[in-house]
């Protein structure tokens, strides 16, 4: 944490330098993260670009009550909002891709391809906290404070948060 | 061959219906609900193998007996399956630069109507666009219809037509303005050209009794004799009459 400080202090000292070091350290996972939310890489790669570019610019606003990592994720879970309402996140499996008979996989994979896509639309289908929470949580591995200190909430509300996406996830699930 | 055949073949069947069994585990089962939020809080550090040995106990016997959570155990972990592809090494080498040169052309771009701007447009919120679109549909009504009643004109007391309407000198007016008056105007012109009429009238009628612009001198002198014998004998005629 002492070293993005230190990194951000020399960066508005001019060093432009050091904030390439911030970019490269983040970089990979705020893809992640934006990518789960948008679901492909030109919006992915043109959001994290975004994010990087209103974090340079807005330095000066960063006020370190939080870490700069939360700060980010912030940022990019902001933009990449934007991008996701004007998104319609329905993809289907391409069956021509499937070759049936050849690989003795196939049908394996044919489900598992069925289940990813039932678990993205499920997904796609959540309130959009309780969504983000969820990525954050279980695809992204954050701990629930973390979360907390992301979406501007207490620790208690992203905990509920979880709860209603996972029943909600369940639900849709079963219905299928 | 044919054993290692066998075996692939079974294998593939085994993992078919382990696959089956998951996915229905999930969608068709609806286990009793478990209501242990203790429990579901820690069950995605339970799958991150994030636990301490008490918490892990702690849930592995709660999970031996409730569907429930197994079931969201499996949702968590096909979740956390979703993997994210890789741009490569070529993408994330290149980022730093993208960013740099991203901000260099936004500074100096900074008061130019550049085509980044135009794009950025492109993100606007939706509710913008939809302002924007009903400004413009408003905008191209009025410019094509006009304002849908044009200004009323209340002649005055006096019928004070103004020469946009009826000019003093008619004899160049165009008839086609007077077919594109309104009713209102129409009659206006009307009640404008009965005054004047009948101003004339009174006018003539005044002038017939009264003689007062009437230069009876010249047109005497224009009668002949036989008119003036005759014109005599009435003068004479309406004397005797009284």
């Amino acid at each position: 944490m002492d070293e993005d400080l230190d990194l951000i202090t020399r960066t508005a000292a001019g060093e432009n330098e050091a904030f390439d070091e911030l970019v490269l350290k983040y970089q990979k996972p705020l893809y992640s993260l934006l990518y789960r939310m948008v679901s492909n890489h030109e919006d992915a790669s043109d959001i994290l670009q975004k994010t990087f570019i209103k974090a340079f610019t807005g330095l000066g606003s960063f006020e370190r009550r939080s870490s700069f990592k939360t700060w980010l994720y912030q940022i990019a879970i902001n933009l990449a909002k934007n991008v996701y309402r004007d998104r319609a996140l329905v993809q289907y499996v391409d069956i021509d891709s499937v070759v049936i008979g050849k690989n003795p996989r196939t049908l394996e994979t044919l489900i598992s391809k069925e289940n990813r896509l039932l678990v993205r639309q499920a997904l796609s289908g959540l309130p959009e906290k309780q969504r983000i929470t969820l990525i954050l949580r279980v695809q992204e591995g954050k701990k629930f404070e973390e979360i907390a200190g992301i979406m501007k909430c207490s620790v208690g509300t992203s905990k509920a948060n979880f709860h209603h996406a996972v029943q909600k996830l369940k639900k849709m699930m079963q219905d299928t | 061959m044919i054993q290692e055949w066998g075996w692939r073949v079974s294998s593939n069947i085994l993992h078919r219906e382990f696959i089956l069994n998951r996915a229905s585990s999930i969608r068709h089962l609806k286990s009793m609900t478990c209501h242990d939020e203790n429990i579901k809080d820690l069950l995605p550090a339970y799958r991150e193998q994030g636990l301490d040995p008490p918490g892990l106990d702690r849930v592995r016997i709660h999970l031996e007996s409730c569907g429930d959570c197994r079931e969201e155990l499996d949702l968590l972990g096909l979740l956390a399956e979703e993997t994210v592809p890789d741009p490569g090494e070529e993408f994330w080498a290149a980022m730093p630069d993208r960013v740099r040169r991203a901000v260099r052309e936004r500074t100096e771009g900074k008061g130019h109507f550049g085509l980044s701007r135009v794009l950025d447009w492109f993100i606007l919120p939706r509710w913008a666009w939809t302002a924007a679109a009903a400004g413009v549909v408003l905008l191209v009504s009025w410019v094509a219809f006009g304002p849908l009643k044009a200004p009323e004109r209340t002649p005055s007391a006096e019928y004070d037509i103004s020469d946009a309407i009826m000019p003093a000198d008619t004899s160049g007016s165009d008839p086609s303005q007077i077919s594109e008056l309104d009713r209102d105007e129409l009659d206006t012109a009307a009640a404008w050209a009965e005054k004047e009429l009948a101003s004339v009238a009174r006018e003539l009628e005044h002038g017939m009794v009264n003689g007062v612009d009437t230069d009876l001198y010249e047109e005497l002198r224009q009668l002949n004799a036989s008119e003036v014998e005759q014109l005599s004998t009435l003068v004479d005629q309406w004397k005797q009459e009284g």
